[in-house]
């Protein structure tokens, strides 16, 4: 019965220090862009021990200026389309994009961004260096290099004409959102895997009247508020040592359970 | 001659269930609307049934901002459902599932009542209210309420953006788990002594057979 008692116990203080560490991994990427904190809360099961549930909390993390064109931050729900080596699609809410030697929009791992492409609007192909080309599957839509690119808060890609102001439209950089974006798996560096929790992705509407917004020259901070991940840290130690101290009193009736037992045999 | 072994194993049982059931409390102390059981109310015969009572004290609501974390204030609970019937619960932190669903943290759908015939999906709202009656609002959208079990007269409220911690003290509870602990070590030294009794009198009265 106490053998019982004693795996009880264990397994909570491996659900406890599972836990720290995750209050670890929280304050040690508070400054990473896009992070999600990761939150942990227990359910009591049925003969009283505890399960672990870890969720990422999407909720909206600061937006900084930084200035650069291809920086963009996603200020409302929802996640940028990128695809990954695997030929999967990912999704992350790290805009800090740059140009690829062939110039299409890439994430700083060179994973491509997925755009809309508009086809009304799709100008004639040119391929010129440093031009804004971006690519869904086969069309690429590249921006001439004497217009400087331009997106508003829709996520529109435009291309303007410094000498004449005109704006040319080229297409969009699509925001994607889930019914549970915690059911989203997260892979490394802030992208996340569709699964079947999650629900599937789907295109939301954003600009300046919607309730996503795409901001460019902006970058998403983390989410991570220290004060609380520094008070769940102390929270979580204070369990954890009255854990070890009901583990170190089992200890004890074990062992004086067996003295009794030796000696009377 | 009635041995007191019996009633020396029995009644360490008693205590180390006492001793589990603090344990347990201890275990839940960050445990989302935990009610801590009350070792006093175990008594033998409780024991055999594995009855054992619950303070269901209030436990403090603690803020987190999250839309969906609901915390309950007065003798309610939310009713999920299981898949295999309905079930009570006062763990408020609920979740949308992949299909837009309010649900537990362990992925039973909450009961919403008096659901709007339009289609809202609570994932693509921004604007989220939930009053103290539990009417959930998705912007100025009345989107349904949320079903309560009351137990009593007394006025109930549920408030968004909070949580109801555990109404475990572990202070109290790590207390109480030494005493239970020291007490057990007594019902362990009583047995010790009872058998070298028995070994004496075996040892006296057995020489000249």
């Amino acid at each position: 019965m106490y053998t019982k008692l004693g795996n009880q116990v264990l397994r909570t203080t491996q659900a406890g220090s599972e836990a720290l560490a995750n209050i670890v991994d929280n304050i040690s990427n508070i400054k990473t862009l896009g992070y999600k904190k990761q939150e942990t809360s227990f359910v009591e099961t049925l003969n009283g021990e505890i399960s672990k549930h870890q969720n990422s909390d999407f909720s909206q993390g600061l937006l900084s200026r930084t200035g650069q064109e291809f920086d963009f931050a996603i200020d409302g729900k929802g996640f940028f389309e990128v695809e990954l080596p695997s030929g999967q699609r990912g999704y992350t809410r790290v805009g800090a994009f740059s140009l690829s030697a062939d110039g299409e929009l890439v994430t700083a791992e060179g994973h491509k961004v997925l755009p809309r492409i508009e086809q009304t609007s799709i100008p004639k192909l040119i391929n010129s260096q440093g031009g804004l080309n971006l690519q869904v599957s086969k069309p690429k839509l590249i921006i001439p290099a004497h217009l400087t690119p331009e997106v508003d808060e829709g996520g529109n890609i435009y291309g303007l004409n410094e000498q004449t102001g005109e704006k040319t439209k080229f297409g969009k950089i699509s925001v994607v959102a889930f019914n549970n974006p915690s059911g989203l798996k997260p892979m490394d560096r802030g992208y996340y895997l569709e699964t079947k929790d999650s629900g599937a992705p789907q295109e939301i509407e954003t600009g300046i009247n919607a309730k996503t917004q795409v901001k460019q020259g902006f970058v998403e901070q983390s989410n991570v508020d220290m004060a609380s991940e520094f008070m769940n840290l102390a929270q979580m130690k204070n369990v954890l040592t009255a854990q070890l101290k009901v583990l170190k009193a089992i200890d004890k009736i074990y062992e004086n359970i067996h003295f009794t037992i030796s000696r009377s045999t | 001659m009635e041995n007191g072994y019996g009633k020396t194993v029995n009644g360490l049982l008693s205590k180390f269930k006492i001793f589990q059931a603090l344990s347990e409390n201890i275990a839940n102390v960050n445990t989302v609307g935990y009610k801590r059981k009350i070792p006093e109310s175990l008594t033998f015969q409780s024991t055999l049934k594995n009855l054992i009572l619950r303070d269901d004290t209030q436990g403090a609501l603690k803020k987190t901002g999250k839309v969906f974390d609901l915390a309950l204030e007065g003798n309610a609970f939310f009713k999920v459902d299981t898949g295999s019937g309905l079930a009570t619960t006062r763990n408020g932190r609920f979740n949308l599932n992949a299909e837009g669903e309010l649900v537990s943290i362990d992925g039973h759908k909450l009961i919403i009542i008096e659901k709007t015939d339009k289609s809202i999906n609570l994932a693509l709202e921004n604007d989220i209210e939930i009053n103290e009656e539990g009417v959930i609002f998705a912007g100025n959208e009345r989107f349904g309420r949320i079903a309560l079990e009351i137990q009593d007269n007394n006025p109930v409220k549920v408030r968004q953006g909070y949580v109801e911690g555990s109404n475990v003290n572990l202070i109290n509870e790590m207390a109480a788990l030494t005493m239970a602990f020291r007490s057990i070590e007594a019902s362990e030294k009583l047995l010790g002594m009872e058998a070298s009794v028995d070994r004496d009198l075996i040892e006296k009265y057995g020489r000249n057979v």
